[in-house]
């Protein structure tokens, strides 16, 4: 009797077999999300070109340190960026819009412009060499400069807009 | 993320229930008082041998398993991962759970005509483990949020338990008369190790903006709590076995402690039917000592930032941008805390019905035995236990044979959350006092133990003092 515990163990053990499995399959791992994030926008009316009813400001411009090009993840496993960029203009006047790109010492690397005269969307695509252009990038340095035409005053109709997102298409391997 | 991923299959190998349907109502087997303490003793008496008296282990996975993802067969495993990750719902969970018992025994007593009372107690240590498959997480990571606008991630999706615990019992059984017998026991438990989270709450949703293109919505209220694992974490030592040490200390009355109760009753309705029941680990545990909780908490939206004419007056863009950096990092900041938690055991049901039938035919007067009852038994055996999500179900139908004087088999046919096909087998073996079981269900799945829901081995020797010997 003491011979039918083994027996029945020995049964579930010769029985349970096991087809071919291979954990290294774990390496082949890839996937490839993609990823969108709001960037900057911005909206002006007439106002904020006037200085007492007059036309002054043909130029704005200001800068903001990115540090999210820079992380070590998204510097290892994308393999391209679009920025993508709106305007809308209802203002009697044309603009030209530029993204200036600057490593965290200062350096320029990169311009990417465009005007409301161009049909929207604007996207510049960072993909192979230019990749490292985002990369590299801790400053984005953005100017909207008015175009010649007749001046602005407070009588004037009308807005511009621009709004933005980045798409980052990532690989990610084991 | 090769490690993430041999987690998820050391996980999936390593996937249970907690049901022992093929234990439940083997009154041969003393053990079958852990599971209903007023179950029908017919023994006067046993002692478990130690450490050996007791072994189970339980693994189990609703959906996916370790061949689905890892057959060497030709196709790519991303085309395997990627039809894993779109398989599941998010209440599909890997569950596990261990079993030893150090030791164990009983005897019955009462008035010496009539021992009518059965004392049992023990000492067993239990490893329990559910998670829930992250499927929100795993689809977000997979895919992004480009093509998913409006879809609502759930970050509840993240649910998971873990813990290690002693527990010190004893339990008295009653038989009151020829027709109601019950029981109750009651618990220690000394929880060593502890992990949960599975409260989670809140989203993350991208859609269209107003300002911007995109509008991100972060809605966080996610914690984990632990106890007894700071320490072992923190402590300047990496010395493995040191760990070890500790946590063996713990294992009586050394780590956090807590309360429970099992009750149970069996009916006989007439000679050949009964009815039982029970309800097993009812109680808590209180985690006060070396308890540490991460928290996650807040909403934040975010549509991007304004550079050239912020609403703000007078502030550059880039201190606007870098107020919202911190607003973001403090969003996703962890804080950690030492608030004491109570956790409930997951309380388990079990209720069967039960219909006995022939009497052993006995050769040397070729007449019916009398007293030595039926030799066959069928029933139908229901099995809860509550969960994180959901409480999860087994249904089983069993037929019972005692083979020769000395040798019990049972059969057991149960649909639970893992398979429609769970065939088991149990049986037990009685030589001169010495009771020897060993019991595994899912046996068709044993043809390829990779590809297998679930897995349930239990075994097991114990010293019988019959009640005829006395």
């Amino acid at each position: 009797m003491f011979k039918i515990i083994p027996f029945f163990i020995g049964i579930i053990l010769l029985t349970s077999c096991a087809e071919e499995v291979d954990f290294n399959q774990a390496n082949q791992i890839q996937i490839s999300p993609t990823v969108e994030l709001s960037l900057v926008y911005t909206q002006a009316e007439v106002n904020d070109f006037l200085v007492n009813g007059q036309e002054v400001v043909t130029t704005e411009t200001d800068f903001i340190e990115v540090d999210i090009f820079n992380d070590q993840f998204i510097n290892d496993n994308v393999t391209k960026v679009d920025l993508h960029f709106e305007t809308e203009n209802t203002l009697p006047r044309e603009f030209q819009y530029a993204v200036n790109f600057y490593t965290e010492t200062g350096n320029y690397l990169y311009t990417y412009s465009f005007s409301s005269l161009e049909t929207s969307p604007h996207i510049a695509t960072f993909e192979d060499d230019n990749l490292n252009i985002i990369k590299n990038t801790s400053i984005l340095e953005f100017v909207i400069s008015m175009l010649p035409g007749e001046a602005l005053n407070s009588e004037t109709q009308g807005a511009i807009s621009l709004k933005s997102k980045g798409i980052f298409y990532f690989n990610i391997e084991s | 993320m090769k490690h993430i991923l041999w987690l998820l299959s050391f996980i999936s190998v390593f996937c249970f229930s907690q049901n022992k349907q093929l234990l439940y109502g083997f009154s041969d087997i003393p053990q079958n008082l852990l599971l209903n303490p007023g179950a029908n003793v017919n023994q006067s008496g046993h002692v478990g041998i130690p450490l050996l008296s007791h072994f189970h282990l339980n693994v189990g996975t609703s959906k996916v398993t370790v061949y689905d993802l890892f057959a060497d067969n030709n196709i790519d495993f991303n085309t395997k991962l990627k039809s894993a990750i779109y398989g599941v719902k998010s209440k599909d969970f890997f569950t596990a759970t261990q079993q030893l018992e150090l030791f164990s025994g009983g005897f019955a007593f009462g008035p010496s005509f009539k021992k009518d009372k059965y004392i049992s107690f023990g000492w067993y240590q239990e490893t329990d483990f559910i998670a829930y498959i992250p499927r929100d997480y795993a689809i977000l990571a997979y895919e992004g949020n480009v093509g998913n606008t409006n879809r609502v991630f759930n970050v509840g999706d993240l649910s998971f338990k873990s813990e290690l615990i002693s527990v010190l019992h004893l339990g008295f059984n009653k038989k009151v008369n020829d027709k109601f017998t019950y029981g109750i026991r009651g618990k220690i438990y000394s929880s060593v190790a502890n992990v949960s989270s599975a409260a989670n709450k809140g989203s993350i949703v991208t859609r269209v903006g107003d300002n911007n293109l995109l509008s991100h919505t972060f809605n966080l209220d996610m914690a984990v709590q632990t106890s007894g694992i700071a320490s072992l974490i923190n402590d300047d030592n990496s010395n493995f076995s040191e760990d070890i040490s500790t946590l063996r200390k713990r294992l009586l009355f050394g780590g956090n402690l807590g309360l429970g109760l099992d009750l149970g009753f069996t009916y006989q309705i007439d000679k050949q039917w009964h009815v039982d029941g029970s309800l097993v680990d009812i109680g808590f545990i209180s985690h006060k000592k070396d308890v540490e909780n991460y928290e996650l908490n807040g909403t934040y939206v975010y549509e991007g930032i304004d550079p050239l004419f912020p609403e703000t007056d007078g502030e550059t863009a880039d201190s606007y941008w870098s107020e919202i950096e911190e607003e973001i990092e403090e969003l996703f900041k962890v804080d950690t805390t030492a608030t004491r938690y109570t956790t409930l055991r997951p309380v388990k049901l079990n209720a069967s019905l039960n219909y006995s039938f022939g009497k052993k035919r006995l050769k040397d007067c070729d007449c019916l035995q009398e007293n030595g009852g039926y030799i066959n038994r069928v029933g139908a055996h229901l099995y809860a236990i509550k969960r994180p999500k959901s409480p999860q179900f087994a249904l089983s139908a069993y037929y019972y044979r005692r083979l020769f004087n000395g040798l019990d088999a049972k059969a057991t046919y149960t649909v639970d959350s893992y398979t429609f096909y769970n065939f088991g087998l149990g049986i037990s073996t009685h030589i001169y006092g010495l009771n020897i079981y060993a019991m595994a269900d899912n046996l068709l799945n044993f043809k390829n133990i990779y590809d297998a829901r679930s897995v349930s081995l239990q075994f097991g020797i114990n010293y019988i003092f019959n009640k005829n010997e006395n």
